[in-house]
């Protein structure tokens, strides 16, 4: 049979169900402003004072943060930086404009006006026009711990037990600031809260889902070859819909793992196909179990038999409809290139018209599939994504099941991506209802 | 398609006799991490279940009700009992309609090298070869194990009337054990979903798979067969890890029928009359995918 023209499109990943979360979840921590020499001693009498708090919660986000790091919104809420008594004669900057710690200022002089609105908890808008710049250096922000963990007015009785703060001098100034619960999963995550919230240390690693490197490297290698196989399963889905036996879905399962690619099955929908064979009426669920995905990843199974000698109808039933009914289906169902050692379809990749129910999701990962790739969000129904429509949007609907990478509750996982067509033909935009499950 | 089931005289005898088996695994495997002297009773977490459990079902379900679906969950370990003589990983099911079963399922991956084959799936198959999808409206599913994610979502969309189950699945249960395929917002009309009738029995089946499939093979085992047999690892099965909302989920629990020995009377008999060495039960195989090490 002829090759279908390809789909022209890109692969854009799917986020993981943690990575959704991660990038939506944030809470309030306390930031104080402290002479950086200072800094330690905080530390030390909260954590004293906080022993249920893990600072691994929060390692994602800067400890000690200068002035000039603050992103914009909090330079902007911060300044003017007290002026503190850094307790440092030695310091030749902090002599300068210092007083010894054994005499701290008892009255500031006047602050510049503040570019906008005033530090919030501040009774020392302390420095000088002309050390305001000095002062930026001097003091630091010290991230102290979640909000949750401690009332305000406590917070600040234990850190006036340290110096600079256990003199006469004015209380310390306690902010709260919103960041990120969770650490970020790439290096332009982290640079955009870095920008949006607060400094953040990125490890280069993604605790919420497959490396982003990995995955490059993966969509790097199917990119060229997706529309390929995107198009063999429409022409799948076309096929068996002619003969009213299915909706038009379509599902391709493709061994990457040789030098070149190999094509194992191909399979449309066939819920419409009655016991006997015949196309029914399209009205309600149709036969579940002759969803695409089932039928593809029975054929894997049935020329697993076939390859070890087995007689592939054994233990089969016509409701499975896992024979191949259409011209295309036969065409690869036929040929014996299905390795008789493999397991289940480990090492196999899996493309699809459209996002795969919640049935069909969990079948693929059952099956122990490599990589999958679906053509159409089905935002009522699929259960491979985790986000709502639309790749970046936050909320929506959507089952926001994710199943393709939820290691911690399912033992297996896989990289997914979806396939964004950049002309949608008019062969595409096949209207589904809503309801649809594919 | 289901073969001679035994009498029930003698299959009581069996579970019992497996079940003493199954518990004494279980027992020494729980028991691993605890204190030696402590072999009088099972974990504490256990045993409080156990209570919670036959607290509730003494509220949600009468004498009556509980003996029906009790009999129907025979069924359904009946089916895995076959399965394991297949074997096949033990989970069966039956589905009822009207007090009647109309049709019979048990997993059937390791001969398909299906994955997807589960009993759910046998089953509906030969029920729509003769009856219209919608009778599965009217119907109920009993099930060993908990249906998964993949089942339970078949099951939703089918719209099955309700699913009672023994034992929970930790390892990808889709109507709590993991997710809550069953009642989520989607869709299709949510079911309710019954858990822990005859519990044991499904876990000691399961228990028993695993001792029967070291005893065949010690070692090497191929691949692809030892990996599909540990789909289900008796460690998964025996509480949800999220917990559905009270309004679907009554507890049920054969410990207090007094028909099927308990978990504790069982392992304080059982513990030390089988000597079992530990390498019998498997440990978790830890999956990897393929595109985590390429
Ligand atoms: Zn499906
Ligand atoms: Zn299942």
């Amino acid at each position: 049979m002829s090759t279908p023209p390809p789909l022209a499109g890109r692969l854009v990943p799917l986020r993981t169900k943690d990575e959704v979360r991660a990038s939506l979840e944030t809470h309030s921590v306390y930031v104080v402003e402290v002479p950086a020499k200072f800094a330690n001693a905080v530390k030390d009498a909260v954590q004293a004072a906080l022993p249920d708090f893990k600072t691994s919660d929060i390692s994602h986000l800067r400890r000690v943060v200068q002035f000039k790091y603050l992103p914009p919104h909090l330079q902007k809420l911060f300044y003017p930086p007290a002026r503190l008594p850094r307790g440092d004669e030695d310091d030749p900057a902090s002599a300068s404009l210092s007083a010894s710690p054994a005499s701290l200022p008892s009255a500031p002089t006047p602050p510049p006006p503040p570019p906008s609105s005033s530090p919030i908890g501040d009774g020392s808008e302390a420095a000088g026009g002309g050390t305001a710049a000095e002062d930026l250096h001097l003091v630091r922000y010290f991230l102290l711990c979640p909000t949750r963990h401690i009332q305000q007015t406590d917070l600040a009785a234990i850190i006036r037990t340290c110096p600079p703060f256990d003199g006469k001098t004015a209380p310390p100034r306690i902010f709260h600031v919103t960041v990120p619960a969770l650490a970020p999963i790439s290096a332009e995550q982290a640079a955009q809260w870095s920008d949006q919230y607060w400094p953040i240390s990125y490890k280069n690693t993604n605790p919420y889902g497959p490396h982003p490197s990995l995955v490059q490297r993966n969509q790097d290698e199917l990119q060229p070859e997706a529309g390929n196989w995107l198009a063999l399963a429409r022409a799948a889905g076309r096929q068996i819909a002619d003969q009213c036996l299915g909706e038009k879905l379509g599902v391709v399962v493709v061994d990457r793992t040789r030098n070149a690619p190999e094509i194992i099955a191909v399979a449309g929908d066939c819920r419409w196909r009655s016991f006997t064979g015949t196309p029914e009426p399209p009205t309600g669920t149709g036969n579940v179990m002759a969803h695409a995905v089932h039928r593809a990843i029975a054929m894997v199974a049935k020329k697993r038999l076939r390859v070890a000698g087995t007689d592939p109808a054994y233990l089969d039933r016509s409701l499975f409809c896992d024979s191949p009914l259409t011209e295309v289906e036969k065409t690869y169902y036929d040929k014996d290139n299905i390795s008789s050692s493999g397991y289940l379809c480990v090492d196999l990749d899996i493309y699809l018209t459209n996002e795969p129910c919640v049935m069909c999701s969990m079948a693929i990962l059952h099956s122990r599939f490599r990589r999958c790739i679906f053509g159409n969000r089905m935002p009522y129904t699929g259960g491979m994504t985790a986000d709502g429509p639309g790749d970046s949007s936050s909320g929506g609907s959507g089952l926001k099941n994710g199943l393709f990478w939820r290691p911690s509750e399912l033992n297996w996982k896989f990289l997914a991506w979806e396939f964004k067509e950049e002309d949608k033909s008019a062969d595409a935009v096949t209207c589904f209802k809503d309801t649809l499950h594919v | 398609m289901i073969g001679t089931l035994r009498g029930k005289e003698s299959w009581t005898t069996l579970v019992l006799a497996s079940a003493a088996l199954g518990l004494a695994l279980y027992y020494l495997h729980t028991q691993q991490s605890a204190t030696p002297t402590d072999d009088k009773s099972p974990p504490a977490d256990e045993e409080q279940r156990q209570d919670e459990d036959a607290h509730h079902i003494s509220n949600a379900m009468a004498p009556a009700e509980r003996a029906y679906h009790e009999r129907f969950m025979r069924e359904a370990i009946a089916m895995a009992e076959l399965a394991l003589k297949s074997d096949e990983t033990p989970v069966g099911c039956v589905f009822v309609k009207d007090g009647e079963i109309i049709g019979r399922g048990m997993n059937e991956t390791n001969r398909t090298l299906n994955g997807t084959r589960h009993a759910e799936f046998v089953a509906i198959a030969g029920i729509l070869s003769k009856r219209p999808i919608n009778i599965l409206n009217e119907t109920d599913l009993y099930v060993t194990v908990e249906p998964c994610v993949m089942c339970a979502s078949m099951l939703r969309q089918y719209g099955i009337r309700a699913v009672y189950f023994g034992c929970w699945n930790e390892r990808f249960g889709g109507t709590g054990g993991v997710l809550n395929i069953h009642s989520d917002p989607s869709v299709d009309k949510p079911y309710p979903v019954t858990g822990g009738i005859f519990r044991e029995e499904a876990i000691m089946l399961l228990r028993k798979f695993y001792v029967q499939e070291n005893e065949k093979a010690p070692e090497p085992k191929q691949k692809k067969t030892r990996e599909l047999k540990t789909e289900i690892l008796p460690m998964d099965v025996h509480q949800p890890k999220s917990t559905p909302s009270p309004a679907i989920r009554m507890p049920v629990n054969s410990a207090s029928t007094g028909s099927i020995p308990t978990l504790s009377s069982l392992a304080a008999s059982a513990a030390s009359a089988v000597a079992v060495p530990k390498a019998a039960i498997p440990s978790a195989p830890q999956s990897r995918p393929t595109t985590a090490r390429g």
